[in-house]
Parts: C-alpha cells; sequence; structure tokens
C-alpha cells in the first residue's frame, strides 16, 4: 500500500509529499522530518518572506498615476472580482427564477435593503465627519504655503510693476541724454530682467511647495469613501436584482406575452369588421414573440471564471492543432534528413516570430474564411455542442488559437524530430531482422522510442501556448484571461493595478497546474526512469 | 535447399561468404574492413570466430545476417543469396537491444507475431511464454528490461531470438558485457538449449576458452583492416563438455596454446606490419670518458659510420 | 398565491401600455463601446431594460482601442458600436480601413477636455500671469502655450500632445484649438499618414488608459480626450484640463451610434428598434428636474462605474457627469452641459455634423484632393441616417415614450449657421468650401469648387 502511494506520488511529481507519507508508516522519523523541513517549510517561509517583503516594499513605489499594490490591497481586489461574479450570476438565476424562489428572494432582498438604508445613513455620517476633520487638517496644512506664496506673488507684481514704472519714467527723460546714458540705460533694463527672472525662481519653488501641499492624502477618507462606495453598489445590484426578479423576470415577461397572445386572439376571433388579415398576423407575431421569451437567456457579461475557462479551452485548441501538425512532421523530418533539410530554413525562420506579430495576420486570414462569422458551418456546428456553446466560439477565438498553435508547435516539432532521429541502431536492426513493415516500424518502435522526447517537446509547446495565449487574448479581444487584463487596464479605477496582480497569480498558477499535468504524462511514458526537469 | 546426396556439400554450405569484401570510401581509395573472406559453415555446425576488437566481428556478423550488403562477393544460405535480414538469421546483439517500452513478455510477443502472422492469440501467447520457459526467466515475465539484470536481459534477447525460430543463429558477442560467473551459466544455458533445438550457431567471441566449450569449430580472424579467416582449428571435444574436467584433458590444452599463440602472433605481426618507419639515429658515442678536456686541446674523435 | 396574482397584473398592467413590438429581423445582439463615459446611452437602454423592451436581448461587450473596434464591426463579429463621429465618415470615404459605416443617432455633444502637464501649466501661467489664479478666465486659448512651442522649436524640440484616433473628434478638437491661437497641428498628406507635415507641434495617438501615466512620465506634455481621463488627471494632480470641448465648440456632435450598411439593409427593423431604445436612453440620461438638476445622472454614474461598464471610480465619474467640472481642486464650475445626451436635439443625425468633420478632414490634409461643396453634401447623406431616426423617433410619440416637441424641426437636416466656437467663426453647413477657406491655418481650396 505504501508503496503504491508513492509510487503515484513519484509519478506525479509531487515528490515534496513522500517524506510525510514515509512519516505516517513511521519509517526513519529523523530523516523524514528533516526532508518536510526542506522540501515543504522552507519554501512555505521563503514565500511569507516574499509576502513581507512585497508590503514593505510597495508603498515606496508609488506615481500619481499609480502605486504598486500591497499583497491586502491585492487580495482586496481578487474578493471584488469574486463579488460581481456572484452578483452577476444572482442576476441572471434571479431572470430564469420559478415564482417561489422568487418571492423568498424578493422577501430577503427587500429585508437586506432596508438594513442597507441604515447602514448607509451611517456611513454617509463618517463620510462627511471624517471629510470635514481632514479638510480642516489639509486646510491647516495648505493655509502657510498658500498664505507665503500668495503674498509672494503680490509683492513680486508690485515690485515688478514698481520698477517697470520707474524705468519707464527714466526712459521719459532719455531723447534729451547722449549715447552713455542710454547703454547705462539698457544696464537697468538688463538689471531688471535680471531681478524679474529671480523673482519668478522664488516664486516657483512656493509654487511647489504650496502644490506639493495640496498632494496631502488622508486614507481615513479613502477608507470612509470605500465604505460608501460598497454600500451603494450593493444597493444598485439590489434594485437590480428585484427588478429581475420581477417584473423582468422571464416567468413575468412569458405571463405578459401569454396574456397580449390571448387578448390578440380574442380580437381575431371576435373581430367582426377590421383587417382581418393584421389581426391574424399580429396573433402569429405574438406567438413568435411568446416563444422567444420562453427560451430566452439573460445576456449575462462575462466574468472572471467564464473568461478562465474559455482561455483554458482556447490554449488547448490551440496545442491540439500544434501538436497535430508538430508531431507528424517532426517524425517525418527525423526520418528522413532531406527533409529535415528542407524544413530547417523555415523553422529557423518562423520560431523566434512573436504572437503579436502573427495575430493581426492570422485574424485577417481568418476574417477572410470567416466573413460571416455567425452562418459559418463551423461556428454552427459548435453552437450544437452541448458545453462547448456556452463559451461561442468565433473568428477571434479562432484567430486566438491559431496564434497559440502557430507560436508553440515549434517546441514539439524540434523535439519530435530529435527524438525520431535518435533511435538506437540496434533497435532498427532489429526491425529489419523482423521483417517489419514501414507502419509497423513506425508504430511499433520509432514512435515508442520518441515518446519521451516527444512529451517533453508537448510540455515545453503547452507552457509556451499558455503564455502566449494571454498577449493574443488581449489584441484580437477574444472574450478570456487577456481581455479581463485589458478591460480591467483600460478601466483606469484604482483597483485596476491590484487587478493586474491577481491576474499574475491566477495565471501563474494555472500554469503550474498544467506543467504538472503534462509532468504527469512525460513520467508515464519515460522508461529511462529519468527525473523530469522542473 | 538443395537436395544433394548425403555428401560432404551438403554438410559443408548451409552458410558460407564467398570471397567476400566489404570495404568504405571510394573505389579508388577503399578500405577495406573485411578482405577475401571465405567462410563454409554445415547446417547444425557451432563455429565460433574469435578474433581482436576491431578486427570486423560485428561486420561479419551484419553480413551474415544481411544488414549490410558486400562490396564484392555474396553471402549465400541454403544456396540462395542473402540479400536482406530476416527472421531466419536471428541475430543476438551485443547491447541485447530490447525495447525499453515493452516488458520481457511484449518484447517476445512482438517477435513471434512479426514472425508468425498467422498464429491467434493463443497460439502467439502460448509460444512466447514456452521461450521464456526455456530461458528461466518465467517469474519476471512482466517486468520492463530496466528491471533486470544483465545477464537476465541477455536470457531475454536469447529467448526472443529463438522465438523466431530461425534456421541460422548469429550471436554477436552476446556474452562479452556480463561478469564472468554469468557468463559461465549463461554459455551453459546456450549450449542446452543448443543441443535440445539443433540449429546452425555463428558465435563471434573474444574469449578462447568459451570458443573451446562451445563450438565444433574456431575460426580466427586475422587483425584489420583487410582482416581474413585465417584456417580453422577443428575442435573434437567430445559432447557435452564440462568447464570443471575441461581444464585436465590435454586436447583442451593443446588446442588453447596453439590458438592463443597464433592470435598473439597475429597481433606481433600486425605490430611489426605497423612499425613500418624506423628512424635511424647517429650513433655517436664519447670514446672515452677520462678524455681530455678542449682545454688541455683534446679533440673528440667519431667512430666511422655505420653504414 | 395572491402574490403571484399581484405579479401578474402588474405584467398585464405594463404590457398593455405597449403597442405592437417591431417584428425585429435579429434579436440577439452584440454592441461594443470603449470606455468612456459617453457610452452611457447604450449602457443605460440595457441596464434600464430599454433593449427589452424592442424585445432585443443585447450583449455589451467592451473593446480594447477604437481601430478594433471598428474592425470588428466590419468583420461582423458586433453588430453595431460606440464610434467615433469621424469613423463611419473616414470609412465611407476610404481614409483607413474603406467600409460602408453608417449611423442613425448621435450619441452626445460635449464631453472632451484637453489637459497639460503641471510643468506646462506653470509655464503658460507665468506667460499668462491671468492663469495665475484659483478661478481663471475661462475658455483657456492655447495663446499662453505658444510661447512654450516657439521655446521649443528654437531648442528643436517639438512639444508632444497626444488625442485618441487619427480621425477623432479630439483630433480635430486639439488642431482647431491649436490652430486659433497660431500654432501649426501639422498636415497629412499621401506620404505623411502621421500628420506632421510643417508642424510647430507633434500629434500622437494615445491610448486613454495611458495617457496619465505618459504625462506624468513627460512623454507627453497633454492630451485631448473625453471622460474620465481628465478628470482622472485631476484627482490624481498629474496635470490641469485647460479647456474643453464645449469650450471649443458649444454643443460639437461627439460619438454616433455606427453600424455597417450591410447591417442597416438586412435588418432595417432591428435598426428602428435600437434607435428607439437608444433615444429613450438618451432622454432619460438628460431628464431634468424644476430646478434644472440632471436627477438620473447619479445613479448613470453608479452603473457606468461597474467594471464591465466604463469601471473608472463612482467619484471620478461623478465629476464631469452630474452637471459640474474640476478644473484644479479650488476650481469647480457649473457645467451641465459638459455631456448632453439629448437636449439641444443632440440624438438626430445632422447632416451638417457630417460636413463639418469633412471640412476638418480636408482642412488638415487626410483628403488629399480638392473636393467640389455637393461631394461634401454627399458624402454626409451616405453616412447618415435621419430616416431611420424619425421613424423610431415618431413611433416612440405614438407609445407615449417621446412627445411632439422632442422632435427636431428641420426640413434637409442641416442646422443653421453658428458661430458657438471659440474663435467666432461661423460654421453653415451648406457652405463648405467658404468654410475650409477661412481658418488661417489650414490647406485652403479653389473658391470655384462651392458651386458645385
Amino acid at each position: 500500500m505504501k508503496y503504491k502511494i508513492l509510487k503515484a506520488i513519484d509519478i506525479s511529481g509531487l515528490n515534496f509529499l513522500s517524506p510525510v507519507v514515509r512519516l505516517a508508516y513511521r519509517e526513519n522519523p529523523r530523516k523524514q522530518l528533516r526532508e518536510i523541513g526542506r522540501f515543504i517549510i522552507v519554501p512555505i517561509v521563503a514565500f511569507l518572506v516574499f509576502l513581507w517583503l512585497w508590503s514593505e516594499l510597495a508603498p515606496h513605489h508609488r506615481t500619481k498615476a499609480g502605486e504598486v499594490p500591497t499583497p491586502s490591497v491585492v487580495w482586496e481586489a481578487s474578493k471584488g472580482i469574486w463579488l460581481f461574479h456572484k452578483r452577476e450570476t444572482a442576476k441572471a438565476d434571479a431572470y430564469l427564477m420559478s415564482s417561489a424562489d422568487r418571492l423568498k428572494e424578493l422577501h430577503a432582498t427587500t429585508a437586506r435593503l432596508s438594513e442597507l438604508d441604515a447602514l448607509e445613513a451611517k456611513a454617509n455620517q463618517k463620510i462627511t465627519e471624517v471629510k470635514t476633520t481632514s479638510k480642516e487638517k489639509f486646510d491647516a496644512i495648505v493655509a502657510p504655503s498658500k498664505l507665503a506664496y500668495d503674498q509672494k506673488r503680490e509683492q513680486f507684481r508690485a515690485a515688478n510693476t514698481a520698477r517697470e514704472a520707474a524705468l519707464k519714467v527714466e526712459a521719459g527723460k532719455l531723447p534729451t541724454l547722449g549715447a552713455d546714458a542710454r547703454l547705462a540705460y539698457l544696464d537697468k533694463i538688463r538689471q531688471n530682467e535680471i531681478r524679474t527672472e529671480a523673482g519668478k525662481e522664488e516664486l516657483k519653488l512656493l509654487k511647489a511647495k504650496y502644490t506639493e501641499a495640496q498632494t496631502k492624502t488622508f486614507p481615513e477618507v479613502k477608507r470612509a469613501q470605500d465604505a460608501v462606495t460598497s454600500l451603494a453598489e450593493e444597493r444598485q445590484f439590489l434594485s437590480k436584482y428585484m427588478e429581475m426578479l420581477g417584473k423582468d423576470s422571464r416567468e413575468s415577461k412569458s405571463a405578459e406575452s401569454s396574456a397580449r397572445l390571448s387578448e390578440a386572439r380574442e380580437k381575431f376571433l371576435t373581430a367582426t369588421d377590421g383587417d382581418l388579415f393584421r389581426l391574424g398576423s399580429a396573433v402569429v407575431k405574438t406567438e413568435g414573440l411568446l416563444a422567444t421569451t420562453e427560451g430566452s437567456q439573460y445576456a449575462k457579461p462575462w466574468t472572471l471564471p467564464k473568461q478562465i475557462v474559455r482561455s483554458l479551452i482556447c490554449v488547448f485548441t490551440g496545442f491540439l492543432v500544434a501538436s497535430a501538425i508538430a508531431i507528424p512532421i517532426g517524425i517525418f523530418c527525423g526520418l528522413s534528413p532531406t527533409f529535415m533539410a528542407a524544413m530547417t530554413p523555415f523553422i529557423a525562420l518562423f520560431k523566434p516570430v512573436s504572437p503579436l506579430v502573427w495575430l493581426p495576420i492570422i485574424m485577417i486570414i481568418v476574417g477572410g474564411f470567416m466573413p460571416e462569422p455567425e452562418n459559418h458551418w463551423l461556428v454552427k456546428a459548435l453552437d450544437h455542442v452541448p458545453v462547448l456553446k456556452e463559451y461561442k466560439v468565433d473568428p477571434m477565438f479562432i484567430s486566438s488559437a491559431l496564434t497559440v498553435a502557430l507560436c508553440s508547435l515549434w517546441a514539439t516539432l524540434v523535439n519530435t524530430a530529435l527524438g525520431v532521429a535518435s533511435i538506437d541502431k540496434d533497435h532498427l536492426n532489429v526491425a529489419r531482422v523482423l521483417r517489419l513493415g514501414f507502419a509497423s516500424r513506425l508504430f511499433k518502435i520509432v514512435i515508442p522510442t520518441a515518446l519521451p522526447l516527444i512529451f517533453a517537446g508537448l510540455r515545453i509547446s503547452l507552457a509556451v501556448g499558455w503564455m502566449v495565449l494571454v498577449a493574443a487574448e488581449i489584441l484580437s479581444t477574444s472574450q478570456g484571461i487577456g481581455k479581463f487584463v485589458n478591460d480591467m487596464y483600460t478601466n483606469g479605477s484604482s483597483e485596476s493595478f491590484a487587478q493586474m496582480f491577481v491576474v499574475v497569480f491566477i495565471v501563474g498558477i494555472i500554469g503550474m497546474f498544467l506543467d504538472r499535468i503534462m509532468i504527469v504524462f512525460q513520467r508515464l511514458v519515460s522508461f529511462d526512469s529519468g527525473a523530469a526537469a522542473i | 535447399m538443395t537436395h544433394l546426396p548425403f555428401s560432404t556439400e551438403k554438410k559443408m554450405s548451409f552458410l558460407e561468404l564467398d570471397n567476400v569484401s566489404i570495404g568504405f570510401g571510394p573505389e579508388a581509395d577503399r578500405v577495406n574492413v573485411l578482405q577475401d573472406v571465405n567462410l563454409s559453415v554445415a547446417e547444425n555446425e557451432f563455429v565460433a570466430v574469435i578474433g581482436f576488437s576491431g578486427s570486423g566481428k560485428s561486420t561479419l556478423v551484419s553480413l551474415l545476417a544481411g544488414l549490410q550488403k558486400p562490396t564484392a562477393g555474396n553471402v549465400r544460405m541454403a544456396g540462395k543469396e542473402v540479400t536482406r535480414a530476416g527472421p531466419e538469421r536471428g541475430v543476438m546483439f551485443q547491447s541485447y537491444s530490447l525495447l525499453p517500452w515493452l516488458t520481457v513478455f511484449g518484447n517476445i510477443e512482438m517477435a513471434v507475431k512479426s514472425v508468425f502472422k498467422n498464429f491467434s492469440k493463443a497460439e502467439v501467447r502460448e509460444h512466447t511464454e514456452r521461450y521464456i520457459e526455456t530461458v528461466h526467466l518465467t517469474p519476471a515475465r512482466d517486468k520492463k528490461p530496466q528491471e533486470l539484470s544483465g545477464g537476465m536481459r541477455q536470457r531475454v534477447s536469447l529467448a526472443r531470438t529463438l522465438s523466431m525460430q530461425p534456421e541460422v543463429l548469429l550471436l554477436d558477442e552476446p556474452l562479452s558485457a556480463l561478469d564472468a560467473l554469468t557468463r559461465a551459466v549463461l554459455q551453459d544455458e546456450i549450449l542446452e538449449i543448443w543441443s535440445r533445438e539443433k540449429r546452425t550457431v555463428v558465435l563471434i567471441t573474444n574469449d578462447v576458452d568459451e570458443a573451446i566449450l562451445m563450438a565444433d569449430r574456431i575460426i580466427p580472424l586475422t587483425m584489420g583492416p583487410r582482416s581474413t579467416l585465417a584456417p580453422a582449428f577443428p575442435v573434437s571435444l567430445a559432447r557435452p563438455r564440462d568447464r570443471r574436467t575441461l581444464n585436465d584433458s590435454p586436447e583442451y590444452q593443446h588446442l588453447k596454446t596453439d590458438i592463443t599463440t597464433y592470435l598473439l602472433g597475429l597481433n606481433q605481426e600486425a605490430k611489426s606490419l605497423r612499425n613500418k618507419t624506423i628512424l635511424h639515429m647517429p650513433e655517436i658515442q664519447p670514446r672515452d670518458f677520462k678524455a681530455p678536456s678542449i682545454n688541455s686541446g683534446g679533440t673528440w674523435k667519431f667512430p666511422k659510420q655505420a653504414s | 398565491m395572491r402574490t403571484k396574482y399581484l405579479l401578474l397584473t402588474a405584467a398585464l398592467a405594463s404590457g398593455l401600455a405597449h403597442a405592437d413590438k417591431l417584428a425585429v429581423e435579429k434579436d440577439e445582439l452584440k454592441l461594443g463601446f470603449i470606455k468612456l463615459t459617453d457610452c452611457a446611452p447604450i449602457v443605460i437602454a440595457k441596464e434600464k431594460g430599454f433593449f427589452d423592451d424592442e424585445g432585443l436581448s443585447v450583449e455589451v461587450i467592451a473593446q480594447s482601442n477604437w481601430k478594433v473596434l471598428l474592425d470588428n464591426v466590419i468583420t461582423g463579429n458586433i453588430d453595431g458600436a460606440h464610434m467615433l463621429s469621424g469613423q463611419p465618415i473616414a470609412a465611407t470615404i476610404g481614409i483607413g480601413t474603406k467600409a460602408d459605416v453608417v449611423t442613425p443617432f448621435t450619441m452626445d455633444l460635449n464631453g472632451n477636455g484637453i489637459t497639460v502637464s503641471n510643468s506646462i501649466w506653470e509655464e503658460m501661467q507665468s506667460n499668462d500671469p491671468e492663469l495665475d489664479s484659483d478661478k481663471p478666465k475661462h475658455p483657456i486659448s492655447a495663446a499662453a502655450l505658444k510661447p512654450i512651442v516657439d521655446d521649443m522649436l528654437a531648442e528643436g524640440e517639438k512639444l508632444q500632445l497626444g488625442m485618441v484616433f487619427p480621425v477623432s473628434t479630439h483630433n480635430y478638437q486639439l488642431r482647431y484649438w491649436l490652430a486659433a491661437s497660431i500654432i501649426h497641428p501639422g498636415f497629412y498628406s499621401e506620404s505623411d499618414v502621421a500628420g506632421r507635415t510643417d508642424a510647430e507641434v507633434e500629434l500622437s495617438v494615445t491610448p486613454p488608459p495611458q495617457m496619465p501615466a505618459t504625462l506624468e512620465a513627460g512623454t507627453i506634455s497633454g492630451y485631448c480626450v473625453g471622460e474620465p481621463w481628465n478628470q482622472q488627471a485631476v484627482a490624481k494632480g498629474i496635470g490641469v484640463p485647460v479647456v474643453t470641448s464645449y469650450d471649443i465648440w458649444k454643443n460639437n456632435p461627439e460619438k454616433v451610434f455606427g453600424v455597417t450598411r450591410k447591417f442597416a439593409d438586412e435588418n432595417p427593423l432591428t435598426l428602428v428598434a435600437l434607435t428607439k431604445a437608444l433615444i429613450r436612453a438618451g432622454k432619460w440620461l438628460d431628464e431634468t428636474d424644476a430646478s434644472g438638476k440632471l436627477v438620473n445622472r447619479e445613479e448613470a454614474c453608479r452603473i457606468l462605474s461597474q467594471p464591465n461598464y466604463v469601471g473608472a471610480d463612482f467619484e471620478i465619474i461623478k465629476k464631469s457627469m452630474t452637471g459640474t467640472f474640476t478644473f484644479q481642486k479650488t476650481d469647480v464650475r457649473d457645467m451641465p452641459d459638459f455631456n448632453v445626451f439629448f437636449k439641444h436635439d443632440c440624438t438626430y443625425p445632422w447632416y451638417s455634423d457630417g460636413v463639418w468633420f469633412l471640412t476638418q478632414m480636408r482642412r488638415w490634409g487626410q483628403i488629399t484632393e480638392a473636393k467640389p461643396a455637393s461631394w461634401y453634401a454627399e458624402t454626409a447623406k451616405k453616412v447618415y441616417l435621419p430616416d431611420v431616426y424619425m421613424k423610431a423617433a415618431e413611433m416612440l410619440v405614438e407609445e407615449g415614450n417621446l412627445t411632439k416637441d422632442d422632435l427636431p424641426k428641420t426640413e434637409d437636416g442641416y442646422r443653421t449657421a453658428t458661430t458657438d466656437f471659440m474663435d467666432g467663426n461661423s460654421y453653415d453647413g451648406k457652405k463648405p468650401i467658404e468654410y475650409i477657406n477661412s481658418f488661417e491655418i489650414g490647406i485652403k481650396d479653389d473658391a470655384a469648387l462651392s458651386g458645385k
């Protein structure tokens, strides 16, 4: 039993767990504790140190345009993302709810709204208080520098005007005087200029101080503001939610449509005069509308969890396309040096090309193939696949997937070629002695030998693909993590930077899982029990 | 197979190399690895070819197997020219060449399936298990090659080759990579199997003892380049041969001495052939250590130059 | 049970109030927008159920930039979008991607601002001491900027300014403002698509979210952009908005709702339904009570601050959309018309609006050849669809959602001539050639073309 668990752990690459298992079976406790210390405790401590360093250093990096958020801010932002998702899901659910559930929800919501009244009153009071006190403090801080600046400015202007007036008076006397006096006068003007400039410099310094004083912010104001905002947002959500539960719910709308249908039919059936054709058409139209209403869904905006899934689907699509292209070509390259020579210039030329360069080209090509996306056979076919149709395959999705494929296929191609080319000559001799046909030789000897390298290549390809995907999605605006990043960035809200950090961790964690899965596959096909590189 | 009256012809030429040479490089500048090799192996004869490393032993096996084509002369089995490799000439490689992703069973099964295309699943399994049993590896049936020792791997290789039921067994230094004790065990096994299932065997080896123990004829391979087969040493020791008593047999001792001397002689010859360029150093000797120094007006005298 | 009965009755009552819905050809639509506050009509139409009332199920999807938005509309990935006024026109005449894009609805008037960095503002203040007060006199022209531009030219450098798109209202407003103070913003030509020929300053395209950061870094010294980016600059202390587009041209057309001609031809009733919903949204946004307060704006700001819409902080959006505009922390002014979504016949697609943009495109050389006056009128007719608007508006009047007074009174779709510009220049949409020739800086066309 113990060895089975250990073997499973080894295959999955989670080797840091084996000391724990061994300890549970009381094998050599001291050694296991040491290993646990090294492989589990130390990384955790390192991560905590990193978090501490981050929260210490972040506040020092701030510009007016933005600042590096601390871990707690990032955590708040992730909660905010989740809250938005929950609320939108609630709205979508409300649309479809049956009347019993709707009534329950309506009651709960009304209760909460009245609670909110009290809470909001308190919060508003608090913010007024805080704003007043902070304004007093602000004025106290700013007032001296403002005063200094205003005074100096007045002085400067007055002095300037006085000096200029004096000079002008002198100028009036000049026509009677000779060149010497005039030159001396010039000197005086120069002096005046210098003094004006000096005065301006002084003013600039004072102005800078004044502006600097004005940048004072009060965190308590922000906190009070945030409290008010979150309550207001909740109120906004709840009122919309109530609408969705009430008159905007699908049931209500269907009821409304049904009522109108009965009315129209009544009219049609009992009309004595009037255009029966028109009345009949009205009935048929209303029937159509009723059918549409009953089958409708709430057009929910895309939220991060759904975008993550779409990104994953996209990356796997691209990855499968890449593998389907790279593995056969790689096998041919490995089998035939001539073919390899033919392919080398292409590989060398296209491998380094960045996805941001491929994407616009691919978008044009895909757009050419799908001039009317909604009527395209591929989109229509996929619309019938049960889970997939939720995620709407469209030309932008296909462009992103193809870009991922184009950028990630090189690793698999090169590794496959290498794996196929470096088959043991003796194995090939065995094939010759056994008189294996080309197909047998290929599938029984060539490919199994090359599998470890093929999987090494696939693992790299998947990692590259995941990196490329986020960039491709940003550019192609295909719904996914990239689009989320782009949207958050263009929001320019105070949470935007923190949300970017949340995405960093999400992308990293998902990438880590993808890599782990590939490690497991790689270990399963490796027959040389070599450790896979991390 | 030609139907000839029971005669020396049938006895001598089941497998033959007829003036075979093989070399590499363009015609004008060719260096032949093997030159004018002639070999006749009778059916069911056990022949050992013995030689130094680098003399082209593996090339010889390749030629016999049909994995390489000679540049001159031809290779024949049962009168027909050998143009490609095939299961009728089973090869056991020095490096076992087992497929590491298949188990013991899988490796042998693959050979069985390729050769006996008409077998049913049950027949394949039974055939495979029989040969696994022959080499006493049934407990290790489902292990992968990495999990086996060198000796066990070589046994699997032997089982695989035998399972193809080839007409000729070509063994290319199969036991060189093993330690002496395992070698001994496997030698006995091979002999025992051969005595039960008579087959033509050509064994390449570098161990004189092994050759004498196992073969009917021992043929030395001269040193390379341009190696060729020297006249054979027949071994008329009675079978079954017991290694423990072999040392006491006079014939064994004679054979061993003869062969070893011959081989070492080959080595010398080869060495001498190589040392063609000799530099003659001038013979300068001081006439007398007690000769007067230059300062005292003495002179050096040179002896007459040896011509 | 009783509650259910009540619910049903309520539904019936509201249902009977509606006239027959249009039989729309396509009821599931995707509309695109850019995260600027004037996407409000589309967002409000969705959130307040105006699209639903027309039987349309609309998904509102943020686009990453103007080029991607236009491409998505043209390729059909989205059905229609919030567009710069210049985009349908430019696409129709072939500046940039050529496609037939049309518009039945103008989304808003005004809404832009020109913001300069703190250091530029200080220099402007020292050039013009009048500006150095807590509430300087508005509108501020670029006259105080001119000495800065000249100084930089003398040092061999050019002042860098940002705007959002080559055919954006921002580009034309920025150029108008600069040229009014005799600063040459540069000409376009066949070989110069960046518009820098003879320029005394350099205008470049910068994405709005990057504007505050690049302003602070000094890469650009100022930019012209919509909200919330000017108020963001003030709130963060990065820059100072010196003038708004309202100051440059009172009640100028800003964004339109654009669809491809193909969509319009294939889905005429859907287009009318969309227009109806948008008109209602515009009216809701500009709802004013007896005291002149815009009553729905705060709710609109709350909706727009959701991360899937504009996403900026509520407080920032509020600064410009609730009837005031903040120029400096000490300078908050009443500006109820900073954003106009319905008043002053905003939503009607005026031909004169189209002609104005064409004249500016010609003035700066984006239109490379001289065209006769008739060409301007014909091109405007190709792009603007007042018929669709009137059909939608009339249906709304029938339904009781609009009053007869709300409809614009016009025979030919041209506004009367106006001098509501900062430099007092006069614009008559029926006299494009004269208008082009009326500027000191700008390409001049042969006056003979005006009669053609």
